[in-house]
């Protein structure tokens, strides 16, 4: 019975698949198969629901129409109008994240979200877009986002080291937000589970208490369906909030 | 002190955090369900940002344990 870490093992998937390019290992890893994965199960259902878009939805175009509208409503609340533009980027942020956090709920599947490799890429990107657009957007004015309006002069010299080191605390709890959500929920499964084995090896007349570990995973797992899609939604919304900053600044 | 006794006391220190989640939790949905009890028309504009703050609350809980297992386990 392997240590419960053991799930979040990166590891080809082939020993053929194991590739290098000057040491650097290159190889397709578990995690990116998932990712693909992940990729053509969004592509699929997406194309399904696109297909026939006829004015009496079928239910494949509902299951889009739903989606599109939810997340369309979530950027149109926290970016405002000319917050369509990032459409598109929160769209795909969000189903990546859903999909991923959601087949991670299979047995034996890997959830590559649990990996703060991959959270942190994503958040990393919805910073630096926030500093991109901010400077294409304002100029120099992006600065002022630092200083709050109507602060007391006595107050300025605190409110800018604070305002800086919230600015960059963002990615970082950004991901870890995710990852640790993911990566402690599943653990939780596996060391529950871990107890039902442990009966199990202690003899039949145990093996039959085994059973109480697996009906409270049951309940785990409703609470790590829930988690698993509150935490997309969060990342989602949380980008939506970020990239507002770089819309508008603080008015 | 040798590193896997303070690293079994690590996984061990690493769950109180969720106490204070737990109390948070408890004090948020009360008062969710005082502020609707009194005006229920808040409701709508409450339930805009409940899961947003719900998952804020759930995270400080679950952080601690995921670096506490990254301790114990990694």
């Amino acid at each position: 019975m392997a240590s419960p870490i053991h799930q979040f093992v990166v590891t080809p998937i082939a020993p053929s698949a194991q590739m290098e390019i000057n040491g650097i290992d290159i190889s397709f890893t578990n995690s990116s198969f998932s990712m693909m994965i992940a990729a053509f199960i969004c592509v699929l259902l997406l194309t399904l629901a696109s297909r026939r878009g006829d004015m009496i939805p079928g239910r494949w175009q509902m299951f889009g129409e739903v989606l599109y509208e939810f997340v369309s409503k979530m950027v149109q609340e926290n970016i405002g109008k000319d917050g369509r533009q990032y459409f598109p980027f929160i769209f795909t942020i969000f189903i990546f994240i859903l999909t991923g956090n959601l087949l991670g709920l299979f047995p034996h599947a890997f959830t590559y979200t649990s990996h703060l490799i991959v959270t942190g890429v994503l958040s990393l990107m919805v910073f630096f877009m926030v500093i991109a657009f901010g400077l294409y957007n304002h100029g120099l004015k992006f600065f002022s986002l630092f200083l709050p309006p109507n602060v007391p002069w006595w107050l300025v010299g605190f409110i800018i080291p604070i305002e800086i080191i919230s600015f960059f605390v963002r990615p970082i709890t950004h991901s870890v937000r995710l990852c640790a959500n993911m990566m402690a929920g599943h653990l939780i499964l596996k060391v529950v589970v871990s107890f039902s084995v442990a009966a199990a090896s202690m003899g039949v007349a145990w093996a039959a208490l085994g059973i109480f570990p697996v009906l409270i995973n049951v309940g785990l797992l409703m609470f790590e369906l829930l988690v698993a899609c509150i935490q997309a939604y969060v990342f989602a919304i949380l980008s939506c909030v970020y990239l507002k900053d770089s819309v508008d600044l603080h008015h | 002190m040798e590193v896997e006794a303070a690293k079994l006391i690590a996984g061990a220190l690493v769950v109180l955090p969720a106490f204070g989640a737990a109390l948070g939790l408890g004090m948020y949905f009360a008062s969710y369900n005082n502020a609707i009890a009194r005006n229920p028309e808040t409701k709508k504009l409450l339930d805009e940002k409940f899961f947003l703050i719900l998952a804020f609350i759930e995270a400080l809980g679950i952080i601690p344990i995921g670096v506490g297992a990254a301790l114990l386990f990694g």
